[in-house]
């Protein structure tokens, strides 16, 4: 019990568990409660790595949101699918946890356009909406991370190592509420990748 | 704090837990229901509050639980009211559980079977088919745009890259796009000319078409399409793929021609309502599920409620009558003081008033029972107290003779532990205490003849000599059904030394009277017997004178006789005082018998070795043999031969003299009285001999009597020395 407990800490929407900024104790004890078994991981990320530009560490990512038979019967029947995208970049200390240097969210939303039958992703953040003819071909323009500004050059140390940590997932806690504690009991809907870490050098003096 | 009020503070704790439990519950419940319903108020709770519904119903199981377990063990341990309180919570379980069970039972079966039938109504079809409609309707609209488009890059063709921009805004007012963009086949933006948007803004970049479309334009010559466009709206997207006259490069013109607002609103409404439905129709199943799993929680939260209330009500019902079980069983246990709180003022409240009425009387009684056994107590404490200082003894033998109770005094009169003999038969104790025969046997006829109240004098002889009592004796009255005939009181006084200074004094009174009326008279007498022979005795005649001479040798005689008589009367009556000293009787005897053996009277010795130590005084004790040897010479027999025997007694550690001669022994009707004065059997005694012998020994503190064996023997016993 405690190891799935673990388990799902581990691949929950939080950096690293043992940080415990805001570990989703609840809905891991539900999960304990009434669904004890591990989830398996949909999605992945297959590269990231961080470039400096003009005193700006710039992230480029390739994402693969592979979406379950479920999420797919979901999306065409209207539900939207809400896609996070998490950013922690953490310096690494030697005798103590990790500190947290900043964490960024990235909110999508997935939908269908009945009317044109194309697929419309939305990016809560800019509200910037692009559609698209198919569903690959709307997830693959999201699994295309270019440019994406992460932290000023002044927030990071040169003496210090850094990481950054990268988890995209399925909220279901912002799916439709009649469909949130299916979601929670079935491994249909856990989508969620493994924490990825690219490093982040610092520049050197 | 004592432990009734633990328990109160506990129940109360557990109470107030259940209530906020219960609370909770029901207002978790509420915003669930309120969530489903598609209420953006606890929308972004719904998984906690299930989660919280989820543990707060299994507290209230755990609570459930533990009050189970207690019940159990009470009924195990068979407390009272116990097997009561189950039989209650049972019967309210059941009662209670019924209808819920059968309302969920119809809730769910609407929910699945009856809603589906009642919304299963022919929309999609009719919303689709307003869909196709919003489409065809468009489909002018998207026709129209592209033939604008496409004028406007015919136009753009045979123009250079630098006028194109001027051309593009002329363009833009001509056909009513909102944004014309020129762009390269990669999408790169060359030119681009935009109208004021709604609110009057300029727009500084232009909304390039995506990665899909410049694809599909790689392919196709035209792309149009309606894209929602966030802020801006439904917007018609046309890209045209040309080639320039001059320099004949490939160019993608790109225009957006926003919506009237009101074919926007209609077609906008006829999607949403189709994916408002669609989503509806797909989520039906989510939803019924979480209507089933709410209505179970429902059911469940009702059901432990329920038995917890159950639990209350029937601990609340039973607690008076658990309370009057425990109540008597503490009376029965004998705390009287034992009070129950009145909780109720009903039938029970009666019954529970009643009880302490009960307990209260039942302590008074108590209270007075114990007030009177310390009365009897202290009296008896206060008896016993005076019993123990009083200077006579007593003793009381309960309706079977056995001995119940002996002051100290009593045990130092017989000189007996007799206080560690209590509960045995008191004649018995004779053959064990030899010393006690004589008291026995004169109290024997008194106590199986049921006399009411005897008076006895008895000399007993013991190890502290010779005493004598008065002995008074009481038959007790009372009776009882466990001491049915009631018992003796026998008081005892020893008087030895009163009678032995009574008969001194009395004695001593005689001789002085004796010398005083008696001698005084003699002396003339003697004198005047004696002038007178002198005088007459010359002037009478020889017969007369002789008998003269006679007369008067007789009266001198007598008056002498009479003279010694007296004398040795006085010598009896006289108490000299006692010079105490260690002795062995056996060398005493000794010495005595030395001095008559060249008389005719032969004297047989048997004397024991081994006597202990007496303390006397030597010269009277000779007196003492004195006495018997010469009484035992003097006794009228033939071949008399006198045996002088002393031993040792053990049974009251004495020495025992016997001094037995052969002659006729004494009279029985003298038997008693030998020993007084002027008491014998000799035609010349003095009747004293006796009578000091019996006085010396009494002063010893032994004890003499005569018997008759093959002649007369005395007996004397003398204490020995511990």
């Amino acid at each position: 019990m405690v190891f799935i407990m673990l388990a799902y800490l581990k691949h929950s929407h939080e950096p690293k568990f043992w940080c415990l900024k805001k570990p989703n104790f609840l809905t891991a004890g539900l999960l304990l409660l009434l669904f004890p078994f591990p989830a398996l991981a949909e999605f992945s990320i297959t590269s990231a790595e961080v470039r400096l530009q003009d005193n700006l560490y710039l992230m480029d990512a390739n994402l693969d949101y592979t979406l379950t038979g479920a999420a797919i019967e979901a999306l065409n029947n209207g539900v939207t699918l809400p896609l996070v995208l998490t950013i922690s970049i953490e310096r690494e200390r030697r005798y103590w946890w990790d500190e947290t240097i900043a964490t960024q969210t990235q909110r999508y939303q997935l939908k269908f356009y009945a009317l044109t039958e194309q697929y419309l992703v939305e990016d809560l953040k800019t509200e910037r909406q692009e559609t698209f003819p198919t569903l690959s071909a709307a997830l693959t323009a999201l699994g295309k991370l270019r440019n994406l500004p992460l932290i000023e050059t002044t927030w990071i140390k040169p003496e210090g190592t850094y990481w950054v940590y990268l988890q995209i997932y399925l909220d279901i806690e912002s799916l439709p509420v009649p469909l949130r504690p299916t979601a929670h009991l079935s491994s249909k809907w856990r989508l969620s990748s493994e924490w990825y870490l690219c490093p982040l050098q610092p520049i050197k003096p | 704090m004592s432990s009734a009020t633990n328990q109160t503070l506990k129940r109360w704790a557990s109470r107030g837990v259940a209530l906020v439990l219960f609370a909770t519950l029901l207002t978790s419940l509420w915003m669930v229901a309120d969530a489903l319903e598609n209420s953006k108020r606890f929308e972004s709770l719904y998984s906690t509050l299930l989660l919280i519904n989820a543990v707060a119903f299994l507290a209230l199981l755990t609570l459930i639980a533990l009050n189970l377990s207690d019940l159990i063990n009470a009924v195990k341990k068979r407390r009272a009211g116990a097997r009561l309180t189950v039989s209650l919570m049972i019967l309210l379980v059941i009662l209670s559980t019924m209808p819920v069970l059968v309302l969920y039972y119809f809730s769910i079966e609407f929910l699945h079977q009856r809603l589906d039938a009642w919304l299963d109504v022919k929309v999609e079809q009719a919303l689709t088919d307003a869909l196709e409609l919003s489409r065809a309707a468009l489909d002018a609209r998207l026709r129209e745009a592209l033939q604008d488009t496409k004028m406007v890059a015919e136009d753009l063709a045979s123009l250079t890259d630098d006028v194109m921009g001027v051309h593009l805004s002329h363009s833009l007012n001509r056909n009513g796009a909102a944004e014309l963009t020129l762009m390269t086949p990669s999408g790169k933006v060359l030119v681009f000319s935009t109208a004021d948007d709604q609110e009057g803004r300029l727009l500084l970049l232009p909304n390039r078409p995506n990665d899909s479309v410049l694809l599909q334009l790689k392919q196709a010559d035209t792309y149009v399409n309606l894209e929602p466009l966030g802020k801006q709206g439904l917007n018609i997207r046309v890209v045209v793929k040309f080639k320039t006259t001059q320099g004949n490069q490939v160019r993608l013109l790109q225009a957006l021609f926003p919506m009237t607002e009101r074919l926007s609103q209609l077609t906008n409404h006829v999607q949403t309502a189709l994916v408002n439905y669609k989503q509806r129709l797909y989520l039906q199943k989510h939803f019924k599920l979480n209507f089933t799993l709410v209505l179970s929680l429902v059911l469940l939260i009702t059901l432990a409620s329920v038995v917890w209330m159950a639990f209350f009500a029937a601990q609340r019902f039973v607690a008076p009558l658990s309370n009057l079980a425990d109540g008597t069983r503490a009376v029965a246990g004998g705390n009287y003081t034992k009070q129950l709180p009145i909780t109720h003022f009903d039938e029970l409240g009666f019954l529970v008033q009643s009880f302490n009425d009960m307990t209260r009387k039942i302590a008074q009684a108590s209270d007075e029972v114990k007030h009177s056994q310390q009365l009897a107590d202290s009296q008896r404490a206060y008896l016993e107290a005076v019993l123990e200082r009083l200077s006579s003894g007593v003793i009381s033998l309960d309706y079977e003779q056995r001995l119940r109770t002996v002051n100290p005094a009593a045990n130092q009169i017989l000189g007996l532990p007799l206080s560690h003999k209590l509960g045995h038969f008191f004649l018995q104790l004779q053959h064990e205490h030899p010393a006690l025969c004589a008291l026995c046997q004169a109290i024997h006829p008194y106590l199986s003849d049921n006399v009411h109240d005897w008076r006895e004098e008895i000399t007993l002889f013991g190890t502290g000599g010779r005493k004598i009592l008065i002995c008074r004796g009481t038959q007790l009255s009372f009776s009882s059904p466990d001491q049915p005939t009631g018992g003796y009181v026998i008081v005892f006084d020893d008087v030895t030394t009163l009678i032995q200074a009574q008969r001194e004094a009395a004695w001593s009174e005689v001789a002085r009277r004796l010398a005083h009326e008696i001698k005084n008279p003699l002396t003339p007498i003697q004198l005047s017997a004696e002038r007178l022979q002198q005088k007459l005795l010359r002037k009478l005649t020889p017969p007369e004178a002789e008998m003269l001479e006679r007369m008067t040798n007789t009266i001198i005689q007598q008056v002498e006789t009479m003279k010694e008589m007296v004398n040795a009367f006085s010598e009896y009556a006289k108490t000299p005082k006692m010079h105490w000293q260690k002795l062995d009787l056996n060398e005493v005897i000794e010495e005595v018998i030395e001095l008559y053996n060249h008389l005719p009277v032969p004297i047989h010795l048997a004397l024991d070795d081994d006597i202990p130590l007496i303390e006397a005084d030597c010269g009277r004790l000779r007196q003492v043999l004195h006495n018997l040897i010469k009484n035992a010479m003097e006794v009228p027999a033939t071949d008399n031969f006198i045996t002088v025997k002393t031993q040792v007694v053990q049974e009251d550690n004495s020495i025992e003299l016997c001094v037995q001669d052969r002659g006729p022994g004494v009279p029985l009707e003298l038997l008693d009285k030998i020993f007084e004065p002027y008491v014998t059997t000799k035609p010349k005694g003095t009747g004293l001999g006796l009578a000091i012998v019996k006085k010396i020994i009494d002063e010893h503190g032994g004890i003499v009597w005569i018997e008759n064996r093959q002649g007369g023997c005395v007996i004397i016993r003398l204490p020995v020395i511990f």
